[in-house]
Protein backbone atom coordinates (compact mmCIF):
# COMPACT_ATOMS: atom_id res chain seq x y z
CA UNK A 1 0.00 0.00 0.00
CA UNK A 2 1.25 3.47 -1.10
CA UNK A 3 1.80 5.88 1.55
CA UNK A 4 0.53 9.24 2.21
CA UNK A 5 3.62 12.18 2.61
CA UNK A 6 2.45 12.72 5.87
CA UNK A 7 3.13 8.97 6.92
CA UNK A 8 6.95 8.89 5.19
CA UNK A 9 7.46 12.05 6.39
CA UNK A 10 6.63 10.45 10.11
CA UNK A 11 8.69 7.47 9.18
CA UNK A 12 11.67 9.65 8.46
CA UNK A 13 11.48 11.46 11.25
CA UNK A 14 11.54 8.04 13.80
CA UNK A 15 14.75 7.05 11.65
CA UNK A 16 16.26 10.26 12.46
CA UNK A 17 15.06 10.31 16.47
CA UNK A 18 15.75 6.30 16.54
CA UNK A 19 19.19 6.40 14.65
CA UNK A 20 20.28 10.17 14.70
CA UNK A 21 20.03 11.78 18.03
CA UNK A 22 17.03 14.15 16.90
CA UNK A 23 15.06 15.06 20.26
CA UNK A 24 11.47 14.15 20.82
CA UNK A 25 10.30 18.28 19.98
CA UNK A 26 11.40 17.42 16.59
CA UNK A 27 8.88 18.18 13.32
CA UNK A 28 9.00 16.69 9.67
CA UNK A 29 10.36 20.45 9.23
CA UNK A 30 13.30 20.31 11.40
CA UNK A 31 16.65 21.62 9.83
CA UNK A 32 19.18 19.45 10.18
CA UNK A 33 21.37 22.49 10.96
CA UNK A 34 18.91 22.59 13.54
CA UNK A 35 19.70 19.14 14.74
CA UNK A 36 23.80 19.90 14.26
CA UNK A 37 24.38 17.51 11.98
CA UNK A 38 27.52 17.14 10.69
CA UNK A 39 28.70 16.17 7.08
CA UNK A 40 29.11 12.62 7.77
CA UNK A 41 25.09 12.19 8.99
CA UNK A 42 24.53 12.85 4.91
CA UNK A 43 26.82 9.72 3.73
CA UNK A 44 25.14 8.07 7.04
CA UNK A 45 21.27 9.12 5.37
CA UNK A 46 22.33 7.85 2.12
CA UNK A 47 23.37 4.08 2.96
CA UNK A 48 20.41 3.80 5.44
CA UNK A 49 17.59 5.54 3.83
CA UNK A 50 18.86 3.88 0.49
CA UNK A 51 18.77 0.47 2.17
CA UNK A 52 15.25 0.75 4.17
CA UNK A 53 13.98 2.03 0.41
CA UNK A 54 15.42 0.29 -2.01
CA UNK A 55 16.68 3.57 -3.25
CA UNK A 56 20.03 5.67 -4.45
CA UNK A 57 20.64 8.15 -3.06
CA UNK A 58 23.33 11.32 -3.51
CA UNK A 59 25.27 12.95 -1.18
CA UNK A 60 24.12 16.24 -2.55
CA UNK A 61 20.22 15.63 -2.47
CA UNK A 62 20.24 14.33 0.78
CA UNK A 63 22.21 17.51 2.03
CA UNK A 64 19.62 19.58 0.12
CA UNK A 65 16.45 18.19 1.18
CA UNK A 66 17.24 19.07 4.39
CA UNK A 67 14.87 18.33 6.87
CA UNK A 68 12.39 14.47 7.10
CA UNK A 69 10.08 16.77 5.24
CA UNK A 70 12.38 17.25 2.30
CA UNK A 71 13.61 13.89 2.79
CA UNK A 72 10.57 12.42 2.34
CA UNK A 73 9.49 14.63 -0.91
CA UNK A 74 12.84 13.15 -2.14
CA UNK A 75 11.94 9.59 -1.75
CA UNK A 76 8.33 10.33 -3.08
CA UNK A 77 9.89 11.70 -6.22
CA UNK A 78 12.60 8.57 -7.26
CA UNK A 79 9.20 6.30 -6.48
CA UNK A 80 9.15 5.03 -3.16
CA UNK A 81 6.39 3.56 -1.56
CA UNK A 82 7.30 2.36 1.78
CA UNK A 83 10.14 0.56 3.39
CA UNK A 84 11.40 -2.21 1.71
CA UNK A 85 14.93 -3.43 3.83
CA UNK B 1 44.56 -29.37 3.59
CA UNK B 2 42.17 -26.93 6.04
CA UNK B 3 43.83 -23.56 7.26
CA UNK B 4 43.22 -22.91 10.79
CA UNK B 5 44.38 -20.02 13.52
CA UNK B 6 46.86 -21.34 15.80
CA UNK B 7 48.25 -17.85 17.59
CA UNK B 8 47.74 -14.78 17.66
CA UNK B 9 50.04 -11.76 18.88
CA UNK B 10 49.84 -7.75 19.30
CA UNK B 11 51.80 -4.87 20.19
CA UNK B 12 51.28 -1.05 20.48
CA UNK B 13 54.25 0.94 20.72
CA UNK B 14 54.01 3.10 24.69
CA UNK B 15 53.45 6.47 23.58
CA UNK B 16 49.89 6.92 23.83
CA UNK B 17 48.32 10.32 22.24
CA UNK B 18 45.27 11.90 23.08
CA UNK B 19 42.41 14.15 21.39
CA UNK B 20 43.30 16.45 23.68
CA UNK B 21 46.95 16.59 23.05
CA UNK B 22 45.93 16.72 19.15
CA UNK B 23 43.94 19.36 19.87
CA UNK B 24 46.37 21.40 21.21
CA UNK B 25 48.10 21.68 17.76
CA UNK B 26 45.35 21.05 15.49
CA UNK B 27 42.48 23.84 14.71
CA UNK B 28 40.02 20.61 16.40
CA UNK B 29 38.35 19.74 19.69
CA UNK B 30 38.64 16.11 21.36
CA UNK B 31 34.86 16.26 21.26
CA UNK B 32 34.89 16.81 17.65
CA UNK B 33 37.43 14.15 17.01
CA UNK B 34 35.05 11.51 19.24
CA UNK B 35 31.81 12.33 17.97
CA UNK B 36 33.05 12.27 13.91
CA UNK B 37 35.13 9.04 14.39
CA UNK B 38 34.99 7.82 18.18
CA UNK B 39 38.93 7.77 18.67
CA UNK B 40 39.70 8.63 21.98
CA UNK B 41 43.21 7.88 21.83
CA UNK B 42 45.78 6.12 19.70
CA UNK B 43 49.33 5.53 20.09
CA UNK B 44 53.09 6.74 17.92
CA UNK B 45 55.75 5.14 17.58
CA UNK B 46 58.93 7.36 18.98
CA UNK B 47 61.44 8.52 16.47
CA UNK B 48 63.92 5.80 15.48
CA UNK B 49 61.40 2.73 16.12
CA UNK B 50 60.08 1.92 12.74
CA UNK B 51 57.19 -0.94 11.36
CA UNK B 52 59.35 -3.72 11.52
CA UNK B 53 60.47 -3.26 15.14
CA UNK B 54 56.67 -3.48 15.61
CA UNK B 55 56.17 -6.62 13.28
CA UNK B 56 58.76 -8.14 15.25
CA UNK B 57 57.48 -7.43 18.65
CA UNK B 58 53.99 -9.14 17.45
CA UNK B 59 55.49 -11.34 15.12
CA UNK B 60 57.32 -13.36 18.04
CA UNK B 61 54.15 -12.93 20.69
CA UNK B 62 51.93 -14.73 18.00
CA UNK B 63 54.72 -17.40 17.28
CA UNK B 64 54.73 -18.03 21.82
CA UNK B 65 50.98 -18.13 21.26
CA UNK B 66 50.67 -21.27 19.04
CA UNK B 67 53.35 -23.03 21.15
CA UNK B 68 55.78 -22.74 18.37
CA UNK B 69 59.51 -22.17 17.38
CA UNK B 70 60.50 -19.86 14.75
CA UNK B 71 61.85 -22.60 12.94
CA UNK B 72 58.30 -24.30 12.99
CA UNK B 73 57.72 -21.13 10.48
CA UNK B 74 57.62 -22.30 6.73
CA UNK B 75 56.90 -18.36 4.97
CA UNK B 76 56.16 -15.17 6.09
CA UNK B 77 53.85 -12.43 5.09
CA UNK B 78 54.06 -8.90 5.93
CA UNK B 79 51.30 -6.71 5.29
CA UNK B 80 52.17 -2.59 5.56
CA UNK B 81 51.23 0.97 3.83
CA UNK B 82 55.06 1.77 5.98
CA UNK B 83 57.79 -0.26 5.39
CA UNK B 84 60.99 0.42 6.71
CA UNK B 85 62.15 1.27 3.23
CA UNK B 86 60.80 1.44 -0.02
CA UNK B 87 63.44 -1.05 -1.17
CA UNK B 88 64.18 -3.76 0.69
CA UNK B 89 60.70 -5.49 1.89
CA UNK B 90 60.38 -5.06 5.81
CA UNK B 91 59.10 -8.80 5.88
CA UNK B 92 63.01 -10.54 5.74
CA UNK B 93 64.78 -8.78 7.75
CA UNK B 94 61.92 -9.43 10.47
CA UNK B 95 62.03 -12.84 9.59
CA UNK B 96 65.49 -12.76 10.16
CA UNK B 97 65.37 -11.05 13.24
CA UNK B 98 62.93 -13.44 14.46
CA UNK B 99 65.13 -16.50 13.86
CA UNK B 100 62.43 -18.01 11.17
CA UNK B 101 65.52 -19.22 8.54
CA UNK B 102 65.59 -18.42 4.63
CA UNK B 103 62.13 -18.60 4.36
CA UNK B 104 59.82 -17.16 1.80
CA UNK B 105 59.36 -13.72 3.17
CA UNK B 106 57.17 -10.90 1.26
CA UNK B 107 55.35 -7.53 2.18
CA UNK B 108 51.78 -7.38 0.72
CA UNK B 109 50.53 -3.58 -0.42
CA UNK B 110 46.72 -3.56 -0.32
CA UNK B 111 46.71 -0.19 2.69
CA UNK B 112 43.80 -0.88 5.03
CA UNK B 113 42.89 -4.30 3.13
CA UNK B 114 46.26 -5.46 3.63
CA UNK B 115 46.14 -8.02 6.66
CA UNK B 116 43.21 -9.60 4.97
CA UNK B 117 44.87 -9.96 1.64
CA UNK B 118 47.47 -11.32 3.69
CA UNK B 119 45.80 -13.93 5.69
CA UNK B 120 43.91 -15.10 1.81
CA UNK B 121 47.55 -15.44 0.52
CA UNK B 122 48.62 -17.53 3.11
CA UNK B 123 45.37 -19.48 3.43
CA UNK B 124 46.26 -20.51 -0.17
CA UNK B 125 49.67 -21.53 -0.06
CA UNK B 126 48.47 -23.92 2.80
CA UNK B 127 45.96 -25.43 0.69
CA UNK B 128 48.36 -25.41 -1.99
CA UNK B 129 50.55 -27.83 0.44
CA UNK B 130 53.39 -24.68 0.32
CA UNK B 131 53.66 -24.22 4.14
CA UNK B 132 52.87 -25.97 7.73
CA UNK B 133 52.74 -22.96 9.46
CA UNK B 134 52.30 -19.06 8.54
CA UNK B 135 53.05 -16.14 10.22
CA UNK B 136 51.28 -13.49 8.93
CA UNK B 137 51.25 -9.80 10.07
CA UNK B 138 49.89 -6.75 9.45
CA UNK B 139 52.51 -3.74 10.94
CA UNK B 140 51.82 0.48 10.82
CA UNK B 141 54.05 3.43 11.54
CA UNK B 142 51.68 5.61 10.03
CA UNK B 143 52.78 8.50 12.39
CA UNK B 144 55.66 8.86 10.13
CA UNK B 145 53.40 9.73 7.03
CA UNK B 146 51.07 11.90 8.60
CA UNK B 147 50.98 15.96 7.82
CA UNK B 148 51.01 17.69 11.17
CA UNK B 149 48.94 20.36 9.37
CA UNK B 150 46.22 17.83 8.31
CA UNK B 151 43.35 17.24 11.05
CA UNK B 152 41.78 14.56 8.55
CA UNK B 153 44.73 12.52 8.92
CA UNK B 154 46.80 13.53 11.61
CA UNK B 155 43.96 12.75 14.20
CA UNK B 156 42.86 9.25 12.52
CA UNK B 157 46.07 7.73 12.45
CA UNK B 158 47.83 5.34 14.73
CA UNK B 159 50.61 2.56 15.12
CA UNK B 160 50.97 -0.69 15.97
CA UNK B 161 51.42 -4.08 15.10
CA UNK B 162 49.10 -7.26 15.03
CA UNK B 163 50.06 -11.08 13.93
CA UNK B 164 48.46 -14.49 13.38
CA UNK B 165 49.54 -17.89 12.72
CA UNK B 166 47.85 -20.20 10.07
CA UNK B 167 48.09 -23.91 10.16
CA UNK B 168 47.82 -26.75 8.13
CA UNK B 169 45.53 -29.23 9.13
CA UNK B 170 44.33 -32.15 7.67
CA UNK B 171 40.79 -32.63 7.08
CA UNK B 172 40.97 -36.39 8.53
CA UNK B 173 42.39 -34.96 11.51
CA UNK B 174 39.76 -34.50 14.97
CA UNK B 175 38.19 -31.08 13.89
CA UNK B 176 38.08 -28.20 16.03
CA UNK B 177 37.32 -24.46 16.03
CA UNK B 178 40.08 -22.44 14.46
CA UNK B 179 39.44 -23.13 11.24
CA UNK B 180 39.19 -20.11 8.10
CA UNK B 181 36.32 -21.08 6.08
CA UNK B 182 36.37 -18.58 3.02
CA UNK B 183 37.76 -15.38 1.86
CA UNK B 184 36.96 -12.60 -1.02
CA UNK B 185 39.39 -10.05 -2.22
CA UNK B 186 38.66 -7.29 -4.86
CA UNK B 187 39.83 -4.45 -6.04
CA UNK B 188 38.08 -0.97 -7.90
CA UNK B 189 41.69 0.83 -9.64
CA UNK B 190 39.20 3.49 -11.03
CA UNK B 191 39.34 5.97 -7.95
CA UNK B 192 42.92 6.29 -7.16
CA UNK B 193 42.62 10.18 -6.05
CA UNK B 194 40.36 9.18 -2.91
CA UNK B 195 43.42 7.11 -0.87
CA UNK B 196 47.01 7.74 -1.61
CA UNK B 197 50.73 9.49 -0.99
CA UNK B 198 51.07 11.70 -4.19
CA UNK B 199 55.08 11.81 -4.36
CA UNK B 200 57.98 9.67 -4.43
CA UNK B 201 56.44 6.56 -6.58
CA UNK B 202 57.67 6.15 -10.27
CA UNK B 203 54.56 8.48 -11.35
CA UNK B 204 56.22 11.48 -9.57
CA UNK B 205 59.67 10.46 -8.58
CA UNK B 206 59.71 14.07 -7.45
CA UNK B 207 57.15 14.66 -5.73
CA UNK B 208 57.39 17.06 -2.80
CA UNK B 209 54.08 15.38 -1.04
CA UNK B 210 55.12 12.54 0.58
CA UNK B 211 52.35 12.80 2.92
CA UNK B 212 49.42 9.84 3.44
CA UNK B 213 46.23 11.73 1.87
CA UNK B 214 42.62 10.71 2.20
CA UNK B 215 38.78 12.02 1.09
CA UNK B 216 37.05 11.02 4.14
CA UNK B 217 33.78 11.36 3.01
CA UNK B 218 34.17 9.35 -0.20
CA UNK B 219 36.05 6.94 1.44
CA UNK B 220 33.10 6.31 4.24
CA UNK B 221 30.43 5.86 1.89
CA UNK B 222 32.73 3.30 -0.15
CA UNK B 223 34.15 1.55 2.58
CA UNK B 224 30.39 0.45 3.88
CA UNK B 225 29.39 -0.26 0.37
CA UNK B 226 31.86 -2.96 -0.48
CA UNK B 227 32.78 -3.96 3.02
CA UNK B 228 28.88 -5.27 2.55
CA UNK B 229 29.28 -6.65 -0.83
CA UNK B 230 32.34 -8.50 -0.09
CA UNK B 231 31.23 -9.84 3.60
CA UNK B 232 27.98 -11.08 1.86
CA UNK B 233 29.86 -13.00 -0.69
CA UNK B 234 31.84 -14.63 1.93
CA UNK B 235 28.86 -15.67 3.88
CA UNK B 236 27.49 -17.39 0.91
CA UNK B 237 30.74 -19.37 0.74
CA UNK B 238 30.51 -20.29 4.46
CA UNK B 239 26.56 -20.85 4.04
CA UNK B 240 26.63 -18.15 7.33
CA UNK B 241 23.14 -16.14 7.27
CA UNK B 242 23.74 -12.72 8.64
CA UNK B 243 22.50 -14.15 11.57
CA UNK B 244 24.64 -16.79 12.47
CA UNK B 245 27.68 -14.38 12.97
CA UNK B 246 28.78 -13.91 16.47
CA UNK B 247 31.41 -11.49 15.74
CA UNK B 248 31.95 -8.88 13.08
CA UNK B 249 35.61 -7.75 12.92
CA UNK B 250 35.25 -5.06 10.51
CA UNK B 251 38.91 -2.66 9.64
CA UNK B 252 38.78 -0.66 12.65
CA UNK B 253 38.83 3.04 10.74
CA UNK B 254 36.17 4.98 12.68
CA UNK B 255 33.45 3.75 14.77
CA UNK B 256 30.29 5.51 12.44
CA UNK B 257 31.72 2.86 9.70
CA UNK B 258 31.11 0.20 11.70
CA UNK B 259 28.08 0.92 13.24
CA UNK B 260 26.79 1.76 9.35
CA UNK B 261 28.32 -1.28 8.01
CA UNK B 262 26.55 -3.51 10.94
CA UNK B 263 23.33 -1.99 9.65
CA UNK B 264 24.16 -2.32 6.46
CA UNK B 265 24.71 -6.18 6.65
CA UNK B 266 21.80 -6.20 9.13
CA UNK B 267 24.12 -7.65 11.86
CA UNK B 268 23.11 -5.95 15.53
CA UNK B 269 25.53 -3.93 16.46
CA UNK B 270 26.69 -5.17 19.84
CA UNK B 271 28.16 -7.70 17.74
CA UNK B 272 30.24 -5.72 15.96
CA UNK B 273 34.25 -5.11 17.74
CA UNK B 274 35.27 -2.05 18.65
CA UNK B 275 38.77 -0.83 18.89
CA UNK B 276 39.37 1.78 16.82
CA UNK B 277 38.39 4.66 19.74
CA UNK B 278 41.63 2.56 22.04
CA UNK B 279 43.90 2.86 19.18
CA UNK B 280 42.76 4.97 16.28
CA UNK B 281 43.29 3.92 12.38
CA UNK B 282 46.40 1.42 12.22
CA UNK B 283 45.41 0.31 8.72
CA UNK B 284 46.72 -3.12 8.11
CA UNK B 285 47.14 -3.98 11.87
CA UNK B 286 43.84 -2.63 12.78
CA UNK B 287 42.56 -6.08 12.45
CA UNK B 288 44.46 -8.31 13.96
CA UNK B 289 44.84 -5.66 17.19
CA UNK B 290 41.25 -5.96 17.25
CA UNK B 291 40.88 -9.63 17.55
CA UNK B 292 43.62 -9.73 19.92
CA UNK B 293 41.87 -6.77 22.56
CA UNK B 294 38.60 -8.82 22.05
CA UNK B 295 40.51 -12.45 22.91
CA UNK B 296 42.00 -10.62 25.64
CA UNK B 297 38.90 -8.84 27.18
CA UNK B 298 36.54 -12.03 26.83
CA UNK B 299 34.66 -10.84 23.41
CA UNK B 300 35.96 -13.56 21.15
CA UNK B 301 35.05 -17.54 22.87
CA UNK B 302 36.23 -20.59 20.96
CA UNK B 303 33.99 -21.79 18.34
CA UNK B 304 32.00 -18.14 17.41
CA UNK B 305 31.62 -17.90 13.68
CA UNK B 306 33.51 -14.11 13.13
CA UNK B 307 33.53 -12.42 10.06
CA UNK B 308 36.20 -10.34 8.97
CA UNK B 309 35.86 -7.57 6.76
CA UNK B 310 38.00 -4.43 5.63
CA UNK B 311 38.39 -1.77 2.74
CA UNK B 312 41.42 0.37 1.81
CA UNK B 313 43.30 2.38 -0.98
CA UNK B 314 43.51 1.01 -4.07
CA UNK B 315 40.74 1.36 -3.67
CA UNK B 316 40.71 -2.87 -2.70
CA UNK B 317 38.34 -4.82 -0.25
CA UNK B 318 38.61 -8.20 1.43
CA UNK B 319 36.69 -10.47 3.92
CA UNK B 320 37.31 -13.58 5.82
CA UNK B 321 35.28 -16.22 7.82
CA UNK B 322 36.42 -18.87 10.47
CA UNK B 323 35.28 -19.85 13.41
CA UNK B 324 37.94 -18.72 16.70
CA UNK B 325 40.03 -20.87 17.89
CA UNK B 326 40.76 -21.96 21.46
CA UNK B 327 44.29 -19.51 21.49
CA UNK B 328 45.52 -16.65 23.75
CA UNK B 329 46.68 -14.26 22.86
CA UNK B 330 50.83 -14.12 23.03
Amino acid sequence: MTMTTTQLEQQILDHLREQYAAPPESTPETTFEALEYDSLVVVELSLSLGKMYAVELEDAEIKEAGSAAGLAALLLAKGVTGVTG
Amino acid sequence: METTVTGLGAYLPARRVTNEELSALLDTSPEWIESRTGIRTRHWADPGTATGDLALEAGGRAIKSAGLSPGDIDLMILATTTPDHRCPATAPDVAARLGLGPVAAYDVSAVCSGFLYALATAHAHITAGHAAHVLVVGAETYSTILDPGDRTTRVIFGDGAGALILSARDPDDEPGPGTLLATDLGSDGSRPGLIRIPGGGSREPAGTDRYFRMEGRAVFKQAVLRMGESARRTLARTGWDTADVDRLVGHQANVRILTALADHLGIPAERAVVDVDRVGNTSAASIPLALAHAAEHGRLTPGDRVLLTAFGGGLTWASAALTWPDVTPG
